[in-house]
């Protein structure tokens, strides 16, 4: 497939290229049958099968089965090869009609990566080796991995955005290959790259959220490297979903975007490297081995071959920027960029710095939460308030009667969300500073729905909810990035919130004594205790109160496998919309369960971090949908021009019609 | 995973020579508890906010939590020692305690720590020697960025001035909020 995709593109021959695309499709069949083959050995108890044998156990329950295919690591690169050549069907699919002369190219670059993939499942990470004699029974999934259902979720999410990031780097080196570095490859692959973005998010978010509600900490976010390792191509995505706007409107930043992607997918498979090899420690990292080195050579060969390739086509790259102002929507669009890429760096600096220094003077140094919190809140900041003013400037120039128009109402919602932050009792200037940006940009943001809603109520005629959906189809992608932005603002004020004003304690308590929390009362009841079929449970009741009233009960537990040494805790939510109650059993009265040691933690604001992430996931969903036209008869484009002037633009001479 | 294999050994030493280590579950103090726990009788929630409201005593929880989120748990992974459940952390929670409650300040229980540890055990590195480099390099990028972007903003200004200049009107001089929405319009066309 590689071959003759790329042969196809060099030689146009539609016969190679028709190859290719059955080759696609073929690969997807058999990876299909692959997977669907280890499903069905895993969910037998199919012992013989060396993967089923570690991971496999008959007491597990069928679903943590059937998603213990992504517990470990040939299983994970299974499915990894699987998700791989699924994209690549639907590429070769979607394009079947396609005459560009981009898609052959970019099918065999996805078929490369696909070859390293699968020669890795067929030498080193063989999930389907014999076991013989066949045990009678297996371990089962590690604890971790099988104590929540939201492993279900937040892997395969990951996953999906990964590989995903696979299709525009595939098309941004089939660009390069072809030597067509117009703007095609960037229209072709946008709605992949929004739809793995979104992928990505999820995954993070479920990510985030499994750790909170199965690791008993009270948090959602620790730094770990593996988490960092998601993060970083999630941050050159977000920059690169930005600047190909610049390089579709005006032409420019031809080389960056390029740039941009490729370093997208090196992180992705960098943080593949991370995870799989083990080499920073990382409740992640479950394996080790040789793959580390096959990773890194991997991404070596990718890097030399992505710069050949970029001075080959250096010629053809040159696109002479040109700016009609500073102030405008493609410089926030740069600012937004440069600080993207330095929050990249500096995450990717703090994660592998421990090994840098090892490397130089075999000194042992941790770079933790407090040095990466340090470093990322004064860049999330500038980001959010760059997310206030980016949409609202003008591409082009602007001018100072339009800059007041367009940021006197933010900026004045701004300084009062700092005003309301200070009343409610926030004392804290990141918080504060937070509040009112994210005033600003819901602003910024309600500003611009408001002014699609007009112009679309002036042109069709329409009621205010019709013109909201109306808009809301036409032009999908601005609008469903607006709601992305959204949910973002939403996401970063519970970080702010969570991050500043949790408290906590942590009390042994007598039965029947109880304990207070802010506005909480914690009362110990009982100890009790259940075998369930694949593990042993020691769980503890408390009634909490709130404000006095008593308002259901909590059950914090610890969880014995057989599989692990030390218990795997769960502990207990109580959500509301307001703040979390989050009670984690530390330690228990082993005789007869006569007192308990809890933590318990006040978390406010963190149901806004899910809540954000799914309105994220909406907008993006909204942003990928193909555009419809709106089913009433087409208006001239005159018509709108000449309709949309008055309001928009009376300060300006009659614009020039097309 | 190698790593905590070969930090095991150490750790485990480490955590057995402190001696409380090996807690009781009979007459176990948790670190940060406010009220008295000797007494067997059931405390009422009143006697535990008088303790809670006690703002000495809160005073020092907040600043052993602030010491406890920077040092790293030695037999975790990845996990500060005030997020940790190991009672090993939990006995080095109530060492930064104590500490700070006969007075030391936050910066010799750190140092007392490294002593023992090295100073892999501070989750955020010492601003000294090579560590600097993690510090500074993130600042200098960003200043180098924006010095780049500036340049390079203002040279392309200056190409759209003469751009400008040169061809007069034309279709460069439409408006730039309906050459968004002819864009829109179009599309949807």
């Amino acid at each position: 497939m590689t071959v003759t995709g790329i042969a196809g593109g060099f030689t146009r021959r539609p016969g190679l290229i028709r190859i290719a695309r059955y080759g696609a499709y073929f690969v997807f069949a058999a990876m299909s049958t692959a997977f669907i083959t280890m499903e069905i050995a895993l969910l037998t108890h199919d012992f013989s099968v060396s993967y089923v044998a570690r991971v496999g156990s008959l007491e597990t329950p069928p679903y943590y089965t059937a998603i213990s295919l992504w517990s470990s690591l040939e299983g994970s690169i299974l499915f990894w090869g699987l998700i791989l050549s699924a994209y690549g069907a639907l590429v070769a699919f979607v394009n079947r009609k396609s005459e560009s002369r981009l898609v052959p190219f970019a099918g065999g670059v996805m078929g490369f990566v696909g070859l390293f993939f699968y020669g890795l499942l067929t030498t080193q990470l063989n999930p389907f080796g014999e076991v013989f004699p066949v045990p009678a029974n297996g371990p089962g999934p590690n604890p971790l991995l099988q104590n929540h259902p939201l492993m279900g979720l937040h892997p395969p999410m990951l996953y999906f955005g990964f590989v995903g990031l696979t299709v525009p780097f595939a098309f941004a080196i089939g660009a390069l290959l072809s030597g067509k570095l117009d703007e095609e490859w960037i229209r072709s692959t946008r709605r992949w790259t929004v739809a793995a973005w979104a992928f990505l998010s999820v995954g993070i978010v479920a990510g985030a959220w499994w750790s909170y509600e199965v690791l008993g900490w009270g948090g959602y976010w620790a730094w770990d490297p593996v988490e960092n390792a998601s993060f970083l191509p999630w941050l050159t995505a977000t920059a690169f979903l930005h600047s190909v706007m610049v390089q579709e409107r005006r032409g420019m930043l031809k080389t960056w975007n390029l740039t941009l992607i490729i370093a997208t997918f090196l992180l992705t498979l960098f943080g593949t490297f991370l995870t799989r090899s083990g080499i920073l420690d990382s409740v992640h990292a479950f394996t080790e081995g040789i793959i580390g080195p096959l990773f890194l050579a991997f991404i070596a060969l990718v890097m030399i071959t992505w710069l050949d390739i970029i001075a080959w086509r250096s010629d053809r790259l040159h696109a002479p920027g040109t700016l009609d102002a500073v102030v405008s929507r493609e410089s926030s669009f740069i600012l937004n960029n440069l600080l993207f890429v330095a929050f990249t760096f500096t995450v990717l600096l703090g994660t592998t710095f421990p090994l840098m220094v090892e490397a130089v003077n075999g000194n042992r140094v941790s770079v933790g939460p407090p040095y990466f919190n340090m470093v990322s809140v004064p860049i999330g900041v500038m980001l959010l308030f760059l997310m206030g003013v980016g949409p609202a400037l003008p591409w082009r120039r602007t001018t100072p009667e339009k800059m007041k128009k367009a940021f006197l109402v933010p900026v004045v919602v701004g300084l009062a969300s700092v005003l309301l932050g200070f009343v409610v009792g926030s004392r804290s200037i990141w918080p504060l500073i937070t509040f009112a940006f994210a005033g600003f940009v819901m602003a910024t943001i309600t500003q611009e729905f408001q002014k699609g809603i007009a112009a679309r109520r002036r042109i069709a005629g329409v009621s205010a909810p019709v013109a909201l959906r109306q808009i809301l189809t036409i032009n999908n992608r601005r609008y469903g990035g607006y709601v992305v932005h959204a949910g973002i603002v939403v996401i970063i004020v519970a970080l702010a919130i969570s991050g500043t004003y949790r408290f906590e304690r942590e009390v042994t308590l007598q039965r029947g004594e109880s304990m207070l929390l802010g506005d909480y009362g914690v009362r110990f009841d009982e100890i009790w205790a259940e075998q369930q079929v694949q593990r042993f449970v020691v769980g503890s009741t408390f009634t909490v109160f709130h404000r006095g009233n008593e308002v259901g009960t909590l059950k914090p537990s610890m969880n014995y496998y057989p599989n692990s040494q030390q218990p795997i805790g769960t502990p207990a939510v109580r959500s509301t919309l307001k703040e979390d109650l989050y009670l984690t059993l530390m330690a228990f009265d082993q005789e007869d369960g006569r007192h308990a040691t809890i933590r318990a933690i006040v978390n406010p604001a963190v149901p806004w971090l899910w809540i954000g992430g799914m309105i994220v996931a909406l907008g993006a969903i909204l942003a990928v949908m193909p555009q419809r036209s709106s089913g009433r008869p087409a208006v001239s484009v005159a018509e709108i021009a000449l309709s949309e002037e008055p309001a928009e633009l009376a300060e300006e001479p009659p614009a020039v019609t097309v | 995973m190698s790593a905590m294999r070969r930090w095991l050994p150490i750790t485990l030493v480490l955590a057995f020579s402190f001696p409380a280590t090996a807690v009781s579950q009979e007459g176990e103090t948790a670190p940060g508890t406010a009220a008295a726990q000797e007494t067997e009788a059931p405390q009422t929630v009143e006697d535990d906010r008088s303790a809670l409201t006690d703002p000495a005593e809160a005073d020092l929880d907040a600043r052993a939590a602030e010491v406890a989120g920077g040092l790293r748990c030695p037999v975790c992974r990845n996990q500060s020692i005030l997020e940790s459940n190991a009672d090993l952390s939990r006995e080095m929670q109530r060492v930064v305690r104590e500490r700070l409650a006969a007075g030391e300040t936050p910066e010799e229980v750190e140092a007392y720590f490294v002593s023992r540890y090295g100073e892999w055990i501070l989750l955020k590195p010492q601003a000294r020697g090579i560590n600097l480099v993690v510090y500074a390099l993130p600042v200098i990028v960003l200043l180098l960025g924006f010095l780049l972007a500036r340049n390079r903003l203002r040279k392309w200004a200056s190409a759209g001035a003469v751009e400008t200049s040169a061809g007069a009107t034309g279709s460069g001089s439409i408006g730039v909020e309906d050459e968004e929405w002819l864009r829109d319009a179009l599309r949807e066309s």
